[in-house]
């Protein structure tokens, strides 16, 4: 196992830059994502760690060693893909022994490692099965099995979940999660599913447009988001933009929307007059019959363990609010909004960067400096 | 708008049984929502309310009527598949038209520009009514297809999974479009989608098919708290259901028949407060392994000490032990099914 380190990493395809100036590392034995929407560079990041692709500029470092300009077969890694190729002729056994056998390691050992992988992925009763007629997950754990038998320095996995249904995703998620608890291999997984990202890593770096927006664990990414971009990406239902515009002081904790008043945790510094956004998640908007910030319902949609409320609000944008599933609401009652004041965040409506509030600062002296990639 | 009956039906393809005895009864402006995984007979069952495919036996009604023999363009139904398709050629106000310019229901064309204008507001494409439909993005061709079936206020609209080829933010607006839309003009709406999210939040009733049959109907409420089978609990809800054998919870009192014990994530509480004198809250001693940040919830995975089972918990925040440390859980609501899967409740 090995820690991966990029550095200054950039590619362009002809005018296209895919990935502009990436530096990041992945720590030895973590589960590191690549989020983001289809065409951020999180692929062509991936393919060039494994050496699919070359940069244009820029270094990767595999444990201490720069592999940058090797090649594939040269870097000690495994690549996982979405559409996982299993050899139709062989049988679960071969296949799973077959990056061994053409490395040309010894009968004996083979038997060992496959054995072993076989095992820890619980698909021992399959190996003499021909690999035709494995259900969906099992030809997964078939593919995970040829991956992690070669015991490489680190396994690259591109939506190695994309092509199944929702469900069983769920379930292969906590099953890969497992996997890498088991075997403390440093992981680079590359998703558009901010669930999967969120349910599996360690660390998540959030990518628009070829550059990382964001770094960090899930838990910081999701409750103090760099960017509108982050915040509006994690999360589902997404988190609540509430437009205004506004000069603030330096240590506001109140600010005016139309000709109601919602509240901020202290400002860190003092803003000119600009276009804000005003941004909570809709776990932490309740519904309060005597609150200022009215809204009409205009939509209710149960889930069992809570229920989404939609809402106009009377300065014109639509929420959504989570709440739990007896309170009282149908689509036509005017409620009152309650934002959790110590759960906002205040954008920036240009930029699109957050503003710092006492929530960061607070924050920050908790978990340290580590995290945030602003750029 | 119609109410619609499905009496006994059965349709087989070769030796495989892909609808199985279903009898549904959906009243007027009923929203139902067919749930189950591939191969369960949701999209089958459309097809034969359609009339697309021919049941082997049984009866389908439509405002008491049998439209068992009945072609399906006089059966009054709509259909909107999963792939919406449009005509290329056309423009969208001409494909919206389209199925109103058909010889088999003549309309002016005054008439046809009224209803294509009513349906495009409704649907919030009437600025794209004069473009291309191939110069839509996905949702606004997926909105036209959608606009397509309204426009001709049938006694049925069928959807087949409508919604499954979006992504997640405009499936999630759409959907409360569509909830809004079926309210307000009170259509008879069957539905197929295997997206537990959308049969929650859509439905009037669910029913859900496993095998070609139909193993509960009830409202969402009814459907996710009192499952009438394992399958059943285990397709509603997010996260899963813990499902444990019965020796993994021993305190727990429960009937010699009970082999499989389900608890959801929210009803296995940590450290919380067992009311004394309640022996089905004995509190149980778990190790947490690993803490999941999901949104807004907090997943704290366990492995109970005395059976080595794991089980997920949904936490508070101010709840959050570390992982390693030891905790007492209590499981404040659970359901019981015996060795076949099917519910056991207790006897009054």
């Amino acid at each position: 196992m090995a820690e991966i380190r990029i550095q200054h990493l950039h590619k362009a395809f002809a005018e296209f830059t895919a990935v502009k100036d990436s530096t990041f590392t992945v720590n030895d034995g973590e589960f590191f994502c690549l989020l983001g929407p289809s065409g951020c560079g999180k692929t062509t990041t991936l393919r060039m760690i494994a050496g699919l692709e070359l940069p244009t500029s820029g270094q990767i470092f595999l444990g201490n060693e720069d592999v940058t300009f090797k090649r594939a077969s040269a870097r000690d890694i495994a690549f996982v893909f979405q559409m996982f190729a299993l050899y139709p002729h062989m049988n679960v056994r071969q296949n799973i022994a077959f990056p061994l056998v053409s490395q040309g390691m010894s009968r004996a050992e083979i038997a060992d490692r496959v054995a072993q992988a076989a095992c820890t992925l619980q698909i021992t009763e399959l190996l003499d099965k021909s690999v035709s007629g494995l259900a969906s997950g099992d030809r997964q754990r078939v593919a995970l099995g040829r991956a992690i038998v070669r015991k490489p320095l680190a396994f690259l996995m591109d939506e190695p979940l994309g092509a199944l249904d929702a469900e069983f995703r769920e379930l292969m998620c906590e099953e890969l999660r497992k996997l890498h608890d088991r075997l403390g291999a440093t992981t680079v997984y590359v998703t558009h599913d901010q669930r999967e990202a969120m349910s599996m890593a360690d660390t998540i770096a959030i990518m628009n447009r070829g550059v990382i927006e964001q770094l960090g664990a899930p838990q910081e990414i999701y409750e103090r988001p760099a960017s509108v971009f982050v915040a509006d990406f994690m999360g589902s239902p997404s988190m609540n933009f509430i437009p205004t515009r506004a000069a603030l002081e330096r240590g506001a904790t109140a600010l005016s929307v139309g000709d109601a008043q919602v509240l901020l945790p202290a400002l860190t510094e003092a803003i000119t007059e600009r276009a804000l956004l005003y941004g909570v998640r809709p776990e932490h908007v309740s519904l309060s019959n005597d609150a200022k910030f009215r809204a009409e319902v205009t939509g209710v949609e149960y889930l069992g363990n809570c229920q989404i409320v939609t809402v106009n609000t009377a300065v014109g944008s639509t929420l959504r609010a989570k709440v739990d599933v007896r309170a009282p609401a149908k689509r036509g009652d005017h409620v009152g909004l309650v934002f959790d004041v110590s759960q906002v965040s205040l954008f920036d409506a240009d930029s699109g960067r957050a503003l710092r509030t006492a929530r960061d600062d607070a924050a920050m002296s908790r978990v340290g400096t580590r995290g945030f990639a602003h750029g | 708008m119609a109410n619609l009956k499905i009496s006994d039906v059965s349709k087989r393809f070769g030796t495989a049984s892909a609808v199985r005895d279903l009898n549904i009864d959906i009243a007027t402006g009923e929203f139902i929502v067919l749930l189950g995984p591939s191969g369960a007979g949701k999209t089958t069952t459309l097809r034969l309310v359609a009339g697309l495919e021919k049941p082997d036996s049984g009866e389908i009604f439509i405002n008491q009527r049998d439209v068992t023999q009945i072609a399906p363009a006089l059966r009054d139904v709509a259909f909107v598949f999963q792939q919406y398709s449009l005509y290329p050629h056309l423009s969208v106000y001409d494909n919206l038209a389209f199925p109103l310019r058909s010889p088999m229901r003549p309309h002016t064309e005054g008439v046809i520009r009224t209803k294509v204008t009513a349906v495009a507001r409704t649907l919030q494409i009437e600025d794209k009514l004069q473009s291309a439909a191939t110069k839509l993005s996905g949702g606004q061709m997926q909105r036209v297809a959608i606009g397509r079936a309204l426009v001709r206020s049938p006694s049925v609209y069928l959807m087949d999974e409508p919604l499954s080829s979006l992504d997640a933010k405009l499936r999630n607006d759409l959907r409360l479009e569509l909830k809004r839309i079926q309210e307000d003009s009170g259509a008879t709406m069957l539905y197929v989608t295997h997206d537990q999210v959308e049969a929650l939040t859509l439905a009037t009733r669910i029913g859900v098919l496993d095998q070609g049959k139909l193993v509960q109907l009830g409202t969402p409420q009814q459907v996710y708290e009192d499952p009438a089978s394992l399958s059943v609990a285990s397709r509603l809800g997010s996260p899963r259901i813990n499902v444990l054998p019965r020796a993994a919870l021993p305190h727990l009192q429960a009937p010699a028949s009970v082999a499989t014990i389900g608890v959801r994530a929210e009803h296995v509480k940590i450290n919380g407060h067992a009311n004394a004198g309640d022996s089905n809250n004995t509190p149980t001693t778990a190790t947490l392994t690993r803490i999941e940040r999901l949104s807004d919830q907090y997943l704290m995975h366990l492995r109970l000490q005395d059976s080595e089972h794991d089980l997920i918990a949904a936490a508070e925040q101010s709840q959050l032990a570390r992982p390693g440390e030891t905790l007492q859980l209590h499981i404040a609501q659970s359901l019981w099914f015996d060795a076949q899967g099917q519910r056991v409740r207790i006897s009054e």
